[in-house]
């Protein structure tokens, strides 16, 4: 009960002044919250990647002939089945693999009955499912049928609508004189996906087209003229032609990194020049990589600690001196050196819990403002329980340490020699 | 200024030797400010130093011609071939330029150790002109070595291929490249690594698989050859490389007369199928991004130091409400508030220079243990040693000179009586 006495003592004390207590706790704060917001960021993001990675694009990559080289072979349908052999000799988990022929019809197509697809990808029935797309509607497209069939994606579907007529069963014009049966509707992506690319990169995001935009085109990632893989206005044809000018693949987020090699190679010992894209930040965070910048936060976190100690000592000092009439009375009122102790101690850790409960919302603030700033479509954070509960302890035991020297010099100086000298 | 005012100081100094304790955790505060403020802007302004002095050697007065970096499928390939770099040569003719066409290719390549994935550049014997790196090792191949019977390894590449084989000692050894059929071809020459964070660039190069192969050129993981390797008419680029800025400027509006200029912004689906790049403009534009990198660094060491500016004002604060009396007596002994003021400054300027120069070994220790535990090029640099010093004295002056202010602005009178009574 004496403890709960002191500890409520020691919280009248620091309300008393609560100006100085508040800046005294910065230390506290600052170390808190360095401490944990890039925590927050990397296992939110890295939790996000794992439980939904399908939405943001962490499993996909997407391969594309390097146009830069000399005499490039283009893709052909055997580099589909030789790059899903080779994932599936190495044990990586496939969930999905097509190939595409790309055609982008005229936008005013002559005959067009209807809204005319933003592009017309041409490849095996069920080749959507590669591009994380699934069916809302209707079948997949039978290669064999007379008349060619055709699966749309959700906005093209709801412009079909639009017309007057019922999506399954219209027509769309194939931008080479012939109109294909929808059969099929996709469900339709979400905004943010309609404006994420291959890289998952908010295109829209103020800092994609300011800075990541630039930094990208001069590291050497060639412009994509794809702009129609984000309108969800495209239309899925069966065909058995050989050419490919995309090759789409999913493999689990933690299987990308390791898959995009196995592409790189398996094309590359067919002769060809590729340009994979996936999502780079992902398995750099999956893979633990970023985890060595912790130790940066770390080091903040024990250079803010450290001053925080510092001067709360010294601040302790002066009042262990300012209060040594007040300690003289307590210890004639029959209170013993430890209870002085104790109720300095306590002063010291409950300082310290308000400087950690503080820097843990200046830490989600901090976090917040990361993501906000972050093209990356999928990044996000998360409060990370045990990480918050570790600086915490280490800012109490920091603040209970911290106040240890001025309790004993506040416990140690008799009370007739505080009184006589007041 | 008048003795009473280096009196003041005076007493200000004595003041901090009646109290070392106090004073000496003052210094301790000021001490670990500046010894992560140090660290930071060694970290920071040192990484873009490094990264700017390496991007200078990536060809500033080189211009690039070449097929656009264009992802459009079913669009017709470009003719760029050895007709396109004739005709770069007639449109820079006069200016004393040198014409290096470049043809690549991705392959792979065995030595020593594991077969790499490379990117292979057919180029002629002037390519090193294209670039101002030093030879490591060796010599560059000649106009008389022709298809397979030289290569140049990149540093980077010949420490993959023979791992653990220093540089001098690759000349002489032979690579397996698949694009030459599995042939052996004789090293004769290692191309110095121009980048200083090689390691670091690896481990978060996650992007490699996105670059195309003219832009993975200068990732400089290269297998260079004579020209004549790649049997074919089609060129990857033609490097255009000028004896100076002024006629760099000239060849710039001669080339782009002719194909236009690809901007870093520009709209894909309006990408001329030839364009003309300027490096210098990269490498600018490259730099101005590690610049805005070392700006965040700022960030961090400014917070810092804000921290222990916050503290150490709290600090003096209530060290100097100890002090009210003194004051007011030190008023009545004639002194001016100036003299207090001063007083007080003197104290917060000597705990912080004390500080300063004790964070500069504690600094030194920090950046010791960070570059081995964090395997960032944490480093102590005696520049940012000065800078930091000057940061602990402006600290030092603003966390003593408001409290001081503060005290020497109340009344004599009302402090002492309100201590009589």
């Amino acid at each position: 009960m004496r403890w709960l006495e002191n500890a409520r003592l020691a919280v009248r004390r620091l309300a008393h002044r609560p100006v100085r207590s508040f800046l005294l706790l910065q230390g506290t704060i600052w170390g808190v919250a360095v401490a944990l917001f890039p925590t927050a960021v990397v296992e939110g993001t890295r939790a996000s990647v794992l439980e939904r990675g399908e939405d943001v694009g962490a499993d996909r990559i997407t391969v594309a002939l390097d146009p830069t080289g000399v005499d490039p072979e283009p893709l052909d349908r055997g580099d589909v089945v030789a790059v899903r052999d080779a994932l599936g000799a190495e044990g990586v988990v496939v969930e999905a693999i097509a190939g595409v022929a790309v055609v982008v019809p005229p936008a005013a197509t002559a005959g067009a009955p209807g809204p005319v697809p933003a592009a017309v990808l041409a490849g095996e029935p069920d080749a959507f499912v590669a591009r994380g797309l699934r069916l809302a509607a209707g079948r997949t497209v039978d290669a064999a049928a007379a008349q060619p069939e055709a699966v749309v994606e959700g906005v093209l579907a709801d412009e079909l609508v639009a017309t007057g007529a019922a999506a399954l069963g219209a027509t769309v014009a194939l931008g080479d004189g012939r109109l294909a049966r929808v059969v099929g509707v996709l469900a339709p992506r979400t905004p943010l996906q309609r404006r994420t690319n291959d890289l998952g990169f908010d295109t829209d995001h103020p800092v994609f087209r300011g800075v990541t935009g630039r930094l990208l085109v001069n590291l050497g990632v060639p412009f994509g003229d794809d702009g129609w893989k984000r309108t969800d206005r495209c239309a899925w044809v069966a065909s058995a032609s050989p050419t490919v000018d995309w090759l789409f693949l999913r493999v689990p987020p933690l299987s990308v990194r390791g898959a995009a090699r196995t592409v790189e190679r398996t094309l590359l010992a067919r002769g060809k020049s590729s340009v994979a894209f996936y999502p780079p930040v992902y398995p750099l965070v999956l893979h633990r990589d970023l985890d060595r910048f912790a130790n940066v936060s770390l080091a903040l976190f024990v250079a803010c600690l450290s001053m925080s100690a510092v001067v709360m000592a010294a601040v302790g000092l002066l009042t262990a001196m300012r209060r040594a009439p007040e300690v003289a009375v307590h210890r004639v009122e029959g209170a013993t050196k430890g209870d002085v102790l104790a109720q300095w101690l306590v002063e010291g850790g409950v300082l310290s819990v308000a400087g950690g409960l503080l820097g843990w919302a200046v830490g989600c603030g901090l976090a917040e403002l990361r993501i906000a700033l972050e093209p990356m479509a999928g990044m996000t954070w998360r409060f990370p329980w045990p990480h918050a509960f570790a600086t915490l302890a280490v800012a109490v035991v920091v603040g209970v340490g911290a106040a240890l020297l001025p309790a004993m010099r506040a416990a140690a100086r008799p009370p007739t020699e505080a009184l006589v000298d007041e | 200024m008048s003795r009473a005012l280096f009196g003041a100081m005076g007493e200000g100094l004595r003041h901090l030797a009646r109290h070392p304790l106090r004073s000496a955790l003052a210094a301790l505060t000021c001490a670990v400010a500046i010894a992560v403020t140090v660290n930071v802007v060694s970290l920071s302004y040192g990484m873009d130093e490094d990264i700017r002095r390496d991007l200078a050697r990536f060809g500033r007065l080189t211009i690039d011609v070449g097929r656009a970096p264009l992802l459009r499928p079913g669009a017709p390939r470009a003719a760029f071939g050895d007709a396109e770099a004739a005709r770069a040569a007639e449109v820079v003719a006069g200016l004393g330029a040198t014409v290096v066409p470049l043809r690549t290719e991705r392959t792979t390549a065995a030595g020593a150790g594991a077969p790499a994935p490379v990117v292979l550049c057919a180029v002629g014997a002037d390519y090193p002109r294209t670039l101002s790196i030093d030879l490591a090792a060796g010599r560059w191949f000649t106009e008389a070595e022709r298809g397979w019977a030289a290569c140049v390894l990149d540093e980077s590449t010949a420490r993959a291929l023979f791992p653990g084989t220093a540089a001098a000692g690759v000349p002489g050894r032979r690579v397996r490249l698949s694009a030459a059929g599995d042939r052996e071809v004789p090293v004769v020459g290692v191309l110095a690594d121009p980048m200083t964070y090689r390691a670091l660039f690896e481990a978060f190069d996650e992007g490699r698989g996105a670059r195309t192969l003219v832009g993975s050129v200068l990732s400089f993981r290269n297998v260079y050859v004579p020209q004549d390797a790649l049997g074919t008419r089609d060129l990857s680029l033609v490097h255009v490389v000028l004896p100076d800025e002024a006629r760099l400027d000239e060849a710039r509006r001669r080339l782009e007369a002719v194909w236009p200029a690809v901007g870093l912004d520009a709209d894909p689906s309006r990408v001329a199928p030839v364009n003309v790049f300027v490096r210098r403009a990269w490498i600018d534009a490259f730099g101005g991004t590690t610049q805005a990198g070392a700006m965040l660094g700022n960030l961090v060491w400014v917070l810092v130091c804000l921290v222990a500016c916050v503290m150490i004002s709290t600090l003096n604060l209530l060290t100097i409400r100890e002090r009210y009396d003194e004051v007011a007596v030190r008023r009545c002994e004639g002194a001016r508030r100036a003299h207090v003021v001063a007083q007080v400054a003197a104290e917060g300027v000597a705990t912080s220079v004390v500080g300063g120069l004790l964070g500069l070994p504690l600094g030194f220790l920090g950046a010791e243990v960070l570059g081995r535990i964090v395997e960032l090029p944490f480093r102590f640099d005696l520049r940012f040693a000065g800078v930091a010093v000057a940061v602990s004295v402006a600290l030092g002056l603003l966390s003593s000179v408001v409290p001081a202010r503060r005290a020497a602005g109340l009344h004599p009178a009302a402090v002492l009586s309100r201590r009589l009574s």
